[in-house]
C-alpha cells in the first residue's frame, strides 16, 4: 500500500514538474514569436521610412536647385554660390557642401541615409530616383524645373 | 492525513488554472493589439508606395496634360500599385486660346476605403508641349 | 511526517507559474507597445508627408493657372509692336507677378505659396513670338537671412 502511495506520489510530481515544464516552453515560444512580431514591424517601418525620406529628400533637393548635374554615382546641386553634392558609397548616401565652380570630388560627405543603392536617370524632360533598402526598392519620377 | 497530503498538488492545479485563464485574457487583448500594429504597419506601407506614385503621377502629368499617356510612363518606369487599390480620376480641362489648362484629381481606395486623394495639374501649349524642357 | 516534507519538496512550488505569467505578460506588453507606437509613428509619417504633396501641387496648380493667363496674354499680343509695353502692362496688374522687360520680350516672375515656410518660384520669358520657356520652377524657402549684431568676444588685440 506504501509502495502504491509512493509511485502515485512520484507520478504526480513528475507530471506536475512536465505540465510546468510545457507551460514554460509554451510561455518563451510565445514571448519570441511576439519579439519576432515586433522586429518585423519596426524593421518594415524602418526601411519604410529610409526608402520614402530618401525619395522625398532627393525630389526636394532636385526641385529646390536652380541646375542639376548628374555625376557617376551621384549628382551636383547648384544654387547661386552653393553647390551640394549628394552621392551613393560604401552602403550610404552622403552630402556635402562646396563652393559653386570648385573641384566636385565624391568623398568627405555626411551621411544622411542608410541605402543598398541609389540611381539617378535622365530622360529629357525628367529624372527618375530609384533607391534601395535592403530588398525594397523604391522609384519616383521628378520634372526637371529649369532648362 | 490523506487530505493534507494531496493539498500541494491542488494548489498548483488551482494556481495554473487561474494563471491561464488570466494569461489568456491578457494574451487576447495583447494579440489584438498586436494585430491592430500590424495592419497599421501594412496600411502604412500601402499609403507610403500611393504617396510616391502620386507624385510621380504628378510630375509626369504636368508635362503632357494626358492621363493615359501619364500613367503609361509611370506604370513602366516606377512600376504598377497593388492590385487592391482601385485609382479614380477626375480630370477638367479648360482651354484658352493659347494652350489648355488640364486638372488632374485622383482618388486611391482600397477595399472601398478612401487612402488618399490630390489634386495636380498641367499646362500645355496648343500645338506642342510645355516649352520648359 | 518526513515523507510529507520529502514530497512537498520534489512539487513544484506555490507561485513560480503566477511570477512566470507575470514576466510573460510583461514582455508581451512591451512589445505590443512598442509596435504600435512604431505602426503609428509610421503613420503619422505618411501623413505629414500626404499633406505636404497636397500642399505642394496644390500650389503648383495655382502657379500653373497664372502661368495659363500670363502665356494667353502673351498669345493676344503675339505680333504686336508693342509686345513689351503691353505684356508689362497687362502681367503686371495680375496679382504678385512683376515683369521685367527684355529686347525681344518680358520674363515674369511670381511666387505661390505651399505653406508657411515654402513657396514655389517661378520665372518664365515670353517671347514676341508667343512662346515661352521657363527659366525656374523651383521650391524656394520663405525664411530671409538676417544678419544680427553679433556679440563682441576679442578685438584682436592682447
Amino acid at each position: 500500500m506504501r509502495s502504491y502511495k509512493n509511485t502515485a506520489d512520484t507520478i504526480s510530481t513528475v507530471g506536475s514538474m512536465l505540465l510546468f515544464l510545457l507551460f514554460a516552453v509554451c510561455t518563451m515560444m510565445i514571448i519570441v514569436t511576439a519579439a519576432g512580431s515586433y522586429s518585423r514591424i519596426n524593421d518594415n517601418y524602418t526601411t519604410d521610412f529610409t526608402a520614402s525620406a530618401s525619395i522625398r529628400y532627393l525630389s526636394n533637393k532636385i526641385k529646390s536647385s536652380e541646375k542639376v548635374e548628374l555625376s557617376e554615382n551621384g549628382m551636383i546641386l547648384q544654387n547661386g554660390v552653393i553647390a551640394n553634392i549628394i552621392y551613393f558609397s560604401d552602403g550610404g548616401l552622403y552630402e556635402k557642401t562646396v563652393a559653386a565652380g570648385s573641384e566636385y570630388e565624391l568623398s568627405g560627405g555626411n551621411r544622411i541615409f542608410e541605402l543598398s543603392g541609389v540611381e539617378i536617370k535622365e530622360t529629357e524632360e525628367l529624372y527618375k530616383i530609384t533607391v534601395n533598402v535592403g530588398e525594397k526598392t523604391s522609384s519616383a519620377i521628378v520634372r526637371k524645373g529649369t532648362e | 492525513m490523506k487530505r493534507s497530503t494531496k493539498r500541494p498538488l491542488n494548489l498548483f492545479f488551482i494556481e495554473m488554472i487561474i494563471s491561464l485563464l488570466f494569461f489568456s485574457i491578457s494574451g487576447a487583448v495583447i494579440l489584438s493589439v498586436f494585430a491592430g500594429a500590424d495592419k497599421k504597419s501594412r496600411a502604412g506601407e500601402t499609403l507610403e508606395n500611393v504617396i510616391v506614385f502620386s507624385q510621380s503621377v504628378a510630375e509626369v502629368y504636368s508635362l503632357n496634360g494626358d492621363y493615359d499617356e501619364t500613367m503609361k510612363i509611370v506604370t513602366s518606369e516606377c512600376g504598377k500599385l497593388d492590385d487592391k487599390i482601385i485609382i479614380t480620376k477626375d480630370e477638367e480641362k479648360s482651354e484658352n486660346a493659347a494652350g489648355t489648362f488640364s486638372k488632374l484629381t485622383l482618388i486611391f481606395t482600397e477595399n472601398g476605403r478612401r487612402i488618399y486623394d490630390f489634386t495636380c495639374a498641367a499646362y500645355v501649349k496648343n500645338g506642342g508641349s510645355d516649352e520648359r524642357t | 511526517m518526513n515523507g510529507r516534507k520529502q514530497q512537498k519538496n520534489a512539487g513544484i512550488g506555490v507561485g513560480y507559474i503566477t511570477v512566470m505569467i507575470i514576466f510573460a505578460i510583461l514582455c508581451l506588453t512591451v512589445f505590443a507597445v512598442l509596435s504600435f507606437r512604431a505602426a503609428g509613428s509610421n503613420d503619422a509619417l505618411n501623413d505629414r508627408a500626404g499633406n505636404y504633396l497636397k500642399d505642394y501641387y496644390a500650389a503648383d496648380m495655382s502657379a500653373k493657372e497664372i502661368l495659363s493667363r500670363l502665356d494667353e496674354i502673351a498669345f493676344e499680343l503675339k505680333g504686336s509692336a508693342f509686345f513689351v509695353e503691353g505684356f508689362e502692362e497687362e502681367a503686371g496688374s495680375l496679382d504678385g507677378v512683376s515683369v521685367k522687360s527684355l529686347p525681344n520680350g518680358c520674363t515674369a516672375e511670381y511666387s505661390v505659396s505651399i505653406n508657411d515656410r515654402q513657396s514655389i518660384f517661378a520665372s518664365v520669358t515670353f517671347f514676341e513670338n508667343g512662346e515661352f520657356k521657363v527659366n525656374e520652377w523651383k521650391s524656394i524657402t520663405n525664411d530671409t537671412f538676417e544678419d544680427e549684431p553679433g556679440l563682441n568676444v576679442w578685438d584682436g588685440t592682447f
